[in-house]
């Protein structure tokens, strides 16, 4: 435990000096920004304010985001041959991917709850029933909190994935271009039905859209439900992914 | 250099370790399109040659390679690893079924949206009361014990995978609640056109709309539905299940009557004044079986007639169809009579000439004895409420609060031509006339016209009588002082006992002075329909048997912004909080460089 919490506070410094960090965290929130300040001047007085439409957004970018902040966690390490030092100490293999993968998941963490932001706006519009017995906002919370436990979720499996391709290569680019491919092919896996069934049969729509990252989030979190089998699903990614990175780091040994 | 140097000067070992790449990867594409495809395509059997040929030529050409790259360290460390990870990816995806299948679900929302409220559960027990009834009542064909289920099914093409899943949330609510009694099937229409045919799945042509995506039956363990007719539950929500699940309760215990033999509107007929698609909301909508019955034809109302109705008669009643229709009010009967304007309705332009509830008929004079409430030789002009088609074409706008029009929706019900109805208490003395059962009932008025609206009695002709056949398009409505009568008027009633008679017997009547509203014409209208619906609701008593569905959500409000704060929103959101975030960088930025 104590290898992963010193790995885990190392990392989540680096992206604190880490100039990219700093930008991508810029570029989610002007986007997010953006996004938020259209859909309110959409909906005012006609629609009810909608807390999901941040977290949706966020959950889009993280596609193409989260790439950029993973994908230096093992390809820089090993270009400059960090990573064969640390493999040289007294810290074990899934200590060291556990510890990155969590510093990762912390920084995340941090940016989503900056994203509270934006919620709070949202509850001071809204109004209240003066009569105490029905005190019920106009923002349905339902969907907002289930949204985030969701996307909490949802990043730690894109990070996951994210990491894997950072130790499957030592070029940073290819890392982030890898991973970025990969985690949109299973966001817009949750569109697979649209596919004409000459290119993808049902089954096989199905079955994409069970591996789908969105699909989990879309129809369950952002309603306002948690399902066991979603929060499941995004376990599972993870799981599969850090032990499937520790694999790989491990290689190195024999390869 | 000729053919042979050539030849001899290739590196053949690196070439085949190319092939032996460009076959592993042709072998990989191949299975992805045979995977994709569910069979072996062209391209996948292109792709399959491909890479035999590739990795073939390898193996021929660099025989050493591949013995050492079996034996390698490579493959006895690789080959551990990636056994490991299969079994540990098997594992975990195995616990994700095992999850699935538990069917949780739980709902943040604030007005517990994917929660089913105590009615639709309520509903739910009393559906898995009547098929366990069932189950005892009878025996499969080859004399094993019945074994009933309520399947709900749903036809969601390929396109709309993720709309099936969203409909899933709810739908396993039920299949929960419904403790094994339940079940749900999704079907793909496309390639099921079969299925979706029979469950009634596809675009009505009437209306435009969608008839599904979600049906209810009833399935033996055979998942025969013992011809048993799917119902229609339309759009996944609570409210439509539940509603559906209440009309399968209730589906086969109450009939309706449909009077013929004075030139009424027909429930057989398609025509645009005929009733077929009042009939089959009726059966389709609330369950409730439907049949013609020709007073001339029997001695006296059938026993298992719920109501009766009288649609757009033509003619006036005989005494002894009166006589009928008394015996039956008396025993509890309910009766609905919609009866368009005398001599003149709807079908003014073809020259009819309704003689039907005229002053003196005797069914009018019947209605007036028994019930004090009677039809108005009358037609009434409302242009305060009229369509841009006619101003005889009435939109309903008073509705009472009496329970056979309660909770009507927002929109209003379309009428064509209507006459008004005179209560007892609309009269001057407004108390019963003697020797007559005036005063054994209560008179509601259920639908009303405008202020503006008049009763037109007629234009008057060269000798000075006033005369309804007169008024046509040319020769429109006009009030005449002391000869018409001024709104709001009533357009349609209820009869019953008072409550502390109702201990016996409980009839009902509704009257309503206009028929067309239910003909094919104009009842897709959504409130005609749900006009239809409501008083037969009430007529019947289905609502009294039943608990009504769920109410549907209350609406969130919308959220109002004003200028000053959409800029303090844009001024936070915008600048200051990115700003802050890129200040921070910078700031460390220039740290480090100083560092």
């Amino acid at each position: 435990m104590r290898n992963i919490w010193t790995v885990y506070k190392r990392e989540l410094r680096q992206y604190f000096v880490s100039p990219i960090a700093y930008l991508v965290m810029f570029a989610v929130l002007l986007l997010i920004g953006l996004n938020f300040n259209t859909d309110l001047q959409d909906r005012a007085n006609f629609e009810p304010a909608d807390g999901t439409v941040v977290l949706s957004t966020f959950a889009f970018l993280m596609v193409f985001f989260a790439p950029l902040l993973t994908m230096r966690l093992f390809a820089e390490e090993t270009r400059e041959g960090t990573l064969e030092l640390m493999l040289t100490m007294p810290i074990r293999d899934h200590e060291l991917v556990i510890g990155k993968f969590l510093g990762a998941w912390a920084f995340y963490s941090i940016m989503l709850l900056v994203t509270l932001v934006y919620q709070g706006i949202l509850l001071s519009l809204t109004n209240f029933d003066p009569n105490p017995a029905l005190l019920q906002s106009e923002l349905d919370l339902g969907p907002i909190i289930g949204g985030y436990i969701g996307i909490w979720l949802f990043s730690g499996a894109t990070i996951a994935i994210g990491m894997f391709f950072s130790a499957m290569t030592e070029n940073q680019i290819i890392a982030g271009f890898l991973s970025m491919a990969v985690l949109f092919i299973l966001w817009v896996g949750d569109l697979a039905g649209l596919l004409p069934a000459s290119i993808v049969s049902t089954r096989v729509a199905e079955a994409l859209r069970v591996i789908s990252l969105q699909s989990h989030y879309s129809t369950s979190f952002l309603e306002g439900v948690i399902r066991p089998e979603d929060v499941y699903f995004y376990a599972a990614v993870m799981f599969i992914m850090l032990f499937v990175t520790t694999r790989l780091i491990e290689s190195r040994r024999w390869r | 250099m000729n053919f042979r140097q050539a030849f001899q000067s290739l590196d053949l070992p690196k070439l085949s370790r190319w092939g032996a790449m460009i076959g592993a990867v042709s072998l990989l594409i191949a299975l992805i399109i045979f995977l994709a495809q569910e069979k072996l395509t062209n391209e996948a059997f292109a792709a399959l040659v491909i890479g035999v040929i590739g990795l073939g030529a390898w193996m021929l050409i660099a025989p050493d390679e591949l013995r050492g790259w079996l034996s390698g360290r490579q493959i006895y460390y690789g080959t551990g690893t990636v056994v490991v990870t299969v079994i540990f990816v098997g594992l975990v995806s195995a616990g994700y079924a095992v999850v699935q299948r538990q069917q949780i679900t739980g709902d943040l929302t604030t007005y517990q949206k994917f929660t089913l409220d105590n009615v639709s559960i309520d509903a739910v027990n009393r559906l898995i009361e009547r098929m366990n009834q069932v189950e005892q009542s009878g025996t499969e064909a080859d004399g094993s014990p019945l074994k009933i289920t309520a399947k709900i099914v749903g036809f969601y093409p390929r396109s709309q995978l993720r709309e099936r899943e969203a409909a899933d949330i709810i739908l396993r609510q039920f299949v929960n609640a419904g403790k094994g009694k339940i079940k749900v099937e999704y079907i793909d229409p496309d390639e099921n056109p079969l299925q979706a045919s029979r469950y009634g799945y596809g675009l009505d042509s009437a209306s435009g709309s969608t008839i599904g995506p979600l049906f209810l039956t009833l399935v033996d363990e055979n998942d025969d539905t013992r011809g048993f007719q799917p119902l229609v539950i339309g759009e996944p929500n609570e409210r439509n299940i539940s509603t559906q699940i209440v009309q399968l309760l209730v589906a086969g215990q109450f009939k309706v009557y449909f009077i013929t033999g004075h030139i009424e509107d027909e429930i057989t007929s398609e025509a645009s004044l005929g009733l077929s698609k009042a009939a089959t909301g009726l059966t389709d909508g609330l369950g409730i079986d439907v049949a013609e019955l020709d007073l001339s034809q029997v001695d006296a109302i059938p026993d298992d007639a719920s109501a009766i109705m009288i649609i757009a008669p033509q003619t006036d009643y005989s005494e002894s169809d009166i006589a009928k229709i008394d015996a039956y009010i008396q025993q509890g009967g309910r009766m609905l009579i919609a009866a368009d304007p005398p001599y003149v309705d709807s079908r003014l332009t073809s020259g009819g000439n309704n003689q039907s509830f005229l002053k003196d008929g005797l069914f009018n004079q019947y209605l007036w004895h028994e019930f004090g409430v009677r039809f108005r030789e009358d037609i009434v002009s409302d242009p305060l409420s009229s369509t841009e088609d006619s101003d005889l074409n009435l939109v309903v706008q008073q509705f009472s609060s009496h329970a056979a029009v309660a909770n009507f929706p927002n929109t209003s019900p379309i009428f064509s031509l209507v006459r008004s109805i005179e209560l007892l208490e609309d009269t001057s003395a407004g108390v019963p006339e003697p020797d007559t059962n005036q005063g054994k009932y209560v008179r509601s008025p259920l639908l009303g016209s405008s202020e503006e609206s008049f009763a037109e009695f007629g234009l008057p002709d060269a000798d000075g009588n006033y005369s309804l056949t007169l008024i046509n398009l040319d020769n429109p409505t006009d009030f005449t002082e002391g000869v018409d009568i001024r709104g709001p008027l009533t357009i349609a009633a209820a009869i019953q006992l008072p409550l502390e008679d109702q201990q016996t017997v409980t009839p009902r009547i509704v009257l309503v002075g206009d028929a067309d509203w239910m003909t094919n014409q104009l009842v897709s209208q959504a409130a005609n329909s749900y006009l239809l619906q409501s008083l037969v609701d009430w007529l019947i008593g289905s609502a009294d048997l039943v608990t009504p569905p769920a109410a549907s959500r209350p609406d969130l409000l919308p959220v109002t912004v004003s200028n000053q704060e959409r800029s303090r929103i844009q001024l936070i959101t915008l600048i200051l909080l990115p700003g802050l975030v890129l200040g921070a960088g910078v700031v460390m930025w220039g740290t480090r460089r100083r560092n």
